[in-house]
Order: structure tokens, then C-alpha cells, then sequence
């Protein structure tokens, strides 16, 4: 692929501004009552206040105009399936932007069903099957981009079945009456991790991609090590959570 | 919607803009969403407070 340093430093300032005003806000927003603290999610209750605050007017917006609940989890869907696509074409910072645009629909489709009254079991069931579709497209594209790396497509494996596995012990514990919602890689820092990571990495090969002769992208590697690991630690944190909590409740 | 509804869209036109010149061969396309972006973000996102017609403070 072509070296474009120079659209790279502009996004990059853009992206900068951005982030410094949304450090601001952060700062000026009063945090969500929830999980909090070393054992809390990585992205805090002050971060996820911010980012739903942030789209409260879009959800407004999306009701008055009619769109349900529903079209967002399946354009949700599409959109990961898309990034999928862009990862295994290697189109890094494309990927990066899907991914990111991804999360921001999981997140709407769930505050436009609270908005709108349409929050049900089915709407809730439906979410978590197509989340977990959506990740698997977005994974098998990582793969692909991969192929070539045995070592780096053994990791992509273990994410994408830890990042599986976070989401089934949840829901086997639900099953058996207890509620395990703690942990540090849950759905939005997942998200957060792979998208941010993609970004990153699709400027740092533009820019560094003059000197080095060749488009790198170490930091999606890191990126990737890093959401394994932490899907990993997530997975295995609740699994002894909930046979904690299952074994105070029985004798046996 | 209101002019701080706006720029949420207008970073995601933009963003899309930059992915598109970064990592295709859709230049153009690229270019008209970063300059929708843009517009989106200064002249729609800019904000639109309503005033009141009376102050709350002085003498009526």
C-alpha cells in the first residue's frame, strides 16, 4: 500500500484535538454509578457517562426519526462484518474507524431501547447473539490480515475465543442465578482496545512508512496481545467468581 | 437535533474521509467526506444555546 505521511499527520492532529476536548469533558462529566476500582471495568463510570452523554442527542434524533432498536444491532452487525473485511484487506486504520463506529452502535442500540421504551428480554437476547456474530467476523478479517504470522494468528485465536468465553461464563452464570458483571475487557474496552489499537497503528505506518521503506504494524500486534491477554484474565477472573459464589451457596 | 448532536457525526465523516485516503485508492471520495466532515462540524456543530427573551436576574 501507497505511504500517505502526509494525510497521516493531518488525521493525527485531528484526532489529537479531539482527544484533548473529549479529556475535557471526561473531566467535566459526574460518573455512572457501577463497577469501579482495581477489579472494574478499564474503561470507568466517568468514561461511559462521557461517551452516552456524548450521544444522547444522536439517540434522541434516531427515535424521532422513527429507526428502532433492532436496525441498529443488525447495522451493528454489518458494520463488523465490514471491518472484518477492511482488516483482512489490510486497510488498518479503515478497520480501525468500522470497529470503533461498531461499539458506538452497540451502544446506541441498547440507550435507543431504553429512550424509546423498547427495551425487552428478545431485544436483550438478540443484542448478545448478534455481539457475538459481530465479533467473530471481526476477528476471522484479523485473522486473514494474519495468515502469514503463525504466532501472531495464534494470538488473534486465543482473543477472539477468550473474548468468546467472557461473554459465555456471563451467560452460564446468569443461568445458574448469579450475576457476574465485573472484569477488565468487557464488550466496550474490547472495542475500545482493538479499534484505538487499528487506529493507532495505521498512522504510525503512514508516518513511519518514508524511513523504513515498508508499512509496519507493530502496534496492532501489541494491541491484539494486549485485548488476549485481558479477555483471558476477564474469562478466568469470572469463572472463579462464580464458582465462589456458587460454592458459599452449596454444601457440596 | 442540536449543534452538540452534530459533531459526533462530523468527527465520523471526517475519520471515514481520512481511512478512505490512508488506505484506498478512493481519494476523491475521501476528500468530499473530510470536507462534509468539516462542514458538518463548524457549521452545524456549532452552539446553538437558546437565549432567553427576558433576563432571570434584573428588574421587570
Amino acid at each position: 500500500m501507497e505511504c500517505r505521511p502526509g494525510t497521516a499527520a493531518a488525521a493525527t492532529l485531528v484526532i489529537g484535538v479531539t482527544v484533548a476536548l473529549a479529556l475535557r469533558g471526561v473531566a467535566r462529566t459526574e460518573p455512572e454509578a457501577g463497577a469501579a476500582g482495581p477489579g472494574g471495568p478499564l474503561l470507568g463510570p466517568r468514561v461511559r457517562a462521557w461517551y452516552r452523554g456524548l450521544f444522547g442527542p444522536t439517540e434522541e434524533w434516531l427515535a424521532e426519526a422513527g429507526i428502532r432498536p433492532d436496525h441498529l444491532t443488525y447495522a451493528q452487525l454489518v458494520v463488523s462484518v465490514l471491518a472484518g473485511a477492511a482488516f483482512a484487506s489490510g486497510a488498518i486504520f479503515l478497520a480501525g474507524w468500522l470497529t470503533i463506529l461498531a461499539g458506538t452502535l452497540d451502544i446506541l442500540d441498547g440507550g435507543l431501547a431504553r429512550r424509546t421504551g423498547l427495551a425487552s428480554p428478545r431485544g436483550a437476547f438478540l443484542d448478545s447473539v448478534t455481539d457475538r456474530w459481530a465479533e467473530v467476523a471481526t476477528f476471522a478479517g484479523l485473522g486473514v490480515f494474519y495468515y502469514r504470522e503463525p504466532w501472531m494468528l495464534a494470538v488473534v485465536a486465543l482473543a477472539a475465543a477468550a473474548s468468546q468465553m467472557v461473554s459465555y461464563v456471563r451467560a452460564r452464570a446468569e443461568g445458574v442465578g448469579i450475576a457476574l458483571v465485573g472484569g477488565r475487557a468487557q464488550r466496550p474496552e474490547r472495542y475500545v482496545l482493538l479499534g484505538f489499537g487499528a487506529w493507532i497503528s495505521g498512522l504510525v505506518a503512514h508516518l513511519l512508512c518514508p524511513s523504513l521503506g515498508r508499512q509496519t504494524h507493530a502496534v496492532l500486534g501489541l494491541a491484539v496481545c494486549l485485548l488476549a491477554g485481558m479477555a483471558i484474565w476477564t474469562a478466568v477472573q469470572r469463572t472463579r467468581e462464580g464458582t465462589a459464589a456458587l460454592a458459599s451457596r452449596s454444601p457440596s | 437535533m442540536t449543534g452538540r448532536g452534530w459533531r459526533p457525526l462530523a468527527f465520523l465523516l471526517a475519520m471515514l474521509g481520512f481511512g478512505l485516503r490512508l488506505d484506498t485508492d478512493w481519494q476523491v471520495t475521501g476528500l468530499l467526506l473530510l470536507l462534509a466532515g468539516g462542514a458538518v462540524g463548524l457549521v452545524l456543530g456549532r452552539p446553538t444555546g437558546s437565549r432567553p427573551f427576558v433576563g432571570g436576574d434584573g428588574p421587570r
